[in-house]
């Protein structure tokens, strides 16, 4: 259940300020010395007027303009290294806030990221993150800023002429009432468009990575209207929000406008009436158009503070979020394993509903030994897997690895002693070094090699010009599908680690290639625990023992060909399997035969387009024959030929122009 | 350039935030003690308030600035 957004959820972000205290009192003490320097300039105008001007007094006069250069070269000077230590404290809260951010995203269990959309959480670490640092860094400075300018103001004020500066405050409840009106309005749309744009990004993040289906669908234009479709919906938030900040801006303006406008007669009438002097007036005048000021920044640290509030609270559903690493503490240290894997009576089903998705396995997988798990899409076969993982827990059973159970194994040195080989391959953005020792930290060149070998990949990345530190990834070199699965059981390869599971890795991989790999494997993996998912006969082969799963359960297992002489559900499955296999060849063949078909004729066309070349002397029977309306005779005449020898030569002509028409060549 | 200027210029433009931001808040301190300084000399200055008189110009007043910036003129 989520905690309501409040002020105390706040506050621990403003703790993240202590490191960087020095360099907050320091902007702290120029921002004081700014506003001190700020307020002198009136005071400087009002003893020009009441002093120098009357007294013609040049040395004054010479003075004071000094003293106001001498002014202006501190109150720079400290602002600007006032702004630049609130963006250093900026920057580097942002880069702090962010690492915790990410890191805590990481570490939060598989089930919560299958369940959150990525768009969502993209808009979290940016967006929000920027709210909440915007607000973290700009509250205390801004508000301790304003309350200096506000006590200085009135204080100046209240000794040039205390009546007229009484009457002054008066106006500033109004202004209150009018922010508070108007902040709470801001924040209700500031909760509605991070929704919004959360949908957007998680709309763009779905579709870029589906742009093949996109296109094989083409849906191009379907997927189009629904973009704009929510960016409608986005920009009617952003309509609003315009709205209010042009009402809460006009209203602003006013109540200050009216307010000076009285204050500015009230002082007149005070100078007329001989209680003050027109420098006195001038001065007071100006600190109090300025007096406005510290309220409005007052008024708009409130809103952004209500507003973030809103950001607080989508942060925090992460950063409260249990971890998956949350029992670590007290477990047990994988070291050196055999890598035997043992389920006793293991059974799962998600918390909300009492559906098993795994029934009674029991199961056991030794080192040195390949175990394959084969059955239906569906049948849990990947949930073995994600238990093995601690992915997910179990809700019966047990699991043991090498004896000890799983669940108290720490998670870090469970998954550091497991290396897995999926369908969907990841490769990073990087270099295909990287991505070969991604996870481990001692790096060895020949051992690296070596995977690259086994896994049937060497080959060709020395084809590639720079080798192993060639920039793979999206929008540099893109791999097929096999050579992306190479590089992956590369990478596991070399991890080197004892348990290997091996998820439909070999599925995007030709028969050939598959069964080289395998053999160059065998060295490999002779002490190492195999589990292995595929739907593959040929591959179902290089299995020692094979578990058959049925139904969320386990139905057979036993050897490949002692299952199939059992003629049970393995042996059904296998004939699917083969037959699909088959039927997968045939359309190979298929698409074959078409692809030289369509060469064929493509060839065909090329001969055709050369042979139905016209020549000059046609060309030009053709012109004076059909454009210059000349008769047999006279072409004849003008080309020293007979008038039949022309009538064959326009005939033959006109037959190549209709068939070259046919063609579609053009001459 | 000289070793200490080139140095200081070198710490001003580094790309280490660390570094720099050091460098910045020994600056700032610099100029901390600097306006000390002239605040200092401003208060101890009494200034000449002249005006003419007779035709002549006679001192009326003598104070320094910061007493000359909140007084009120009778």
């Amino acid at each position: 259940m989520n905690e309501k957004p409040n002020l105390r959820m706040l506050g621990a972000y403003f703790r993240l300020l202590m490191p960087y205290w020095d360099k907050s009192v320091l902007s702290l003490l120029c921002v004081g010395i700014c506003v001190i320097f700020g307020m002198v300039s009136p005071l400087i105008t009002m003893l020009l007027i009441d002093y120098a001007y009357p007294n013609q007094d040049l040395f004054l006069l010479t003075f004071l303009v000094f003293f106001g250069i001498v002014i202006f070269f501190f109150n720079t000077f400290f602002s600007d290294v006032s702004e630049y230590f609130d963006t250093f404290i900026h920057q580097t809260l942002a880069i702090d806030l962010r690492k915790r951010f990410f890191a805590r995203l990481l570490r939060l269990p598989l089930r919560f990221h299958y369940e959150k959309q990525v768009g969502d959480l993209m808009v979290r670490v940016t967006d929000d993150i920027d709210t909440i640092v915007d607000t973290v860094s700009e509250v205390i400075p801004v508000f301790l800023k304003t309350i200096f300018q506000l006590v200085a103001l009135l204080l100046i004020c209240i000794s040039i002429d205390w009546t007229l500066t009484l009457l002054a405050l008066v106006g500033i409840p109004l202004y209150f009432v009018q922010t508070g009106f108007f902040a709470g309005r801001f924040a209700h749309v500031q909760e509605k468009s991070q929704k919004k744009e959360s949908e957007v990004y998680t709309f763009y993040q779905e579709k870029m990575s589906n742009v093949k289906t996109i296109k094989s669908f083409n849906q191009e234009l379907y997927e189009t209207d629904r973009l704009i479709d929510k960016l409608k919906g986005l920009f009617k938030l952003v309509r609003e929000n315009l709205f209010l900040a042009f009402f809460n801006s006009f209203f602003d303006a006013m109540l200050v406008t009216l307010w000076i406008s009285f204050l500015t007669w009230y002082g007149g009438y005070r100078v007329i009436s001989g209680h003050i002097t027109i420098g006195e007036v001038m001065a007071i005048l100006t600190y109090l158009g300025q007096i406005h000021q510290p309220f409005m920044d007052f008024g708009a640290v409130y809103k952004s503070l209500i507003s973030s509030l809103v950001s607080v609270q989508r942060v925090e559903e992460i950063m409260n979020g249990h971890p998956e690493a949350y029992y670590d503490t007290k477990s047990f240290v994988l070291f050196q394993i055999e890598g035997k894997i043992k389920f006793e009576e293991v059974g799962f089903h998600y918390p909300e509903t009492d559906e098993y998705i795994l029934k009674d396995v029991t199961l056991t997988a030794n080192p040195g030994e390949i175990t394959a798990l084969c059955g239906a899409s569906g049948a849990g076969k990947s949930t073995i897997i994600d238990l093995l993982l601690r992915f997910i827990e179990p809700t019966d059973g047990k699991i043991f690895i090498d004896n000890y159970d799983l669940q108290k194994i720490s998670l870090m040195t469970l998954r550091a002693n497991i290396s897995i080989v999926s369908q969907d391959v990841i490769i990073f953005s990087g270099s295909i070094r990287e991505n070969l020792q991604y996870g481990c930290k001692v790096v060895d060149e020949a051992r690296m090699v070596q995977s690259a070998k086994d896994a049937e990949i060497h080959e060709f990345i020395m084809s590639l010009p720079d080798g192993y530190d060639t920039v793979i990834g999206e929008g540099v070199l893109g791999l097929s599908g096999g050579q992306r699965q190479r590089l992956s059981v590369a990478r596991a390869l070399y991890r080197n680690v004892k348990i290997l599971i091996l998820d439909e890795a070999t599925s995007a991989l030709d028969s050939i290639t598959e069964s080289k790999l395998y053999q160059n494997m065998k060295e490999r993996i002779k002490d190492k625990t195999v589990l292995m998912i595929t739907h593959r006969p040929s591959t179902l082969r290089n299995a020692s023992k094979i578990y058959v799963i049925a139904e969320n359960e386990i139905s057979e297992s036993g050897t490949f060909d002692k299952l199939l002489a059992k003629k049970g559900d393995f042996y059904k499955f296998y004939q699917a399997q083969l037959q699909e296999s088959e039927e997968k060849i045939e359309e190979k063949i298929d698409l074959i035969k078409y692809k030289k078909k369509i060469a064929r004729e493509k060839e065909k066309k090329t001969r055709a387009k050369k042979a139905m070349k016209l020549s000059a002397l046609e060309k030009k029977v053709l012109k004076l024959y059909y454009d210059d309306g000349e008769t047999y005779a006279k072409i004849g005449k003008e080309l020293n030929m007979e008038p039949y020898d022309i009538s064959l030569i326009r005939k033959s002509a006109k037959d190549k122009l209709d068939r070259m028409k046919e063609l579609e060549i053009e001459e | 350039m000289s070793g200490p200027v080139k140095r200081m210029l070198n710490t001003m433009f580094s790309e280490d935030m660390a570094k720099q931001s050091f460098f910045v808040e020994m600056l700032t301190l610099v100029v901390f003690a600097l306006l000390a300084f002239v605040i200092i000399w401003l208060a101890s200055y009494k200034i000449p308030i002249t005006a003419p008189q007779d035709g002549q110009r006679v001192v009326i007043e003598q104070k320094n600035i910061f007493e000359l910036l909140l007084s009120k003129k009778e």
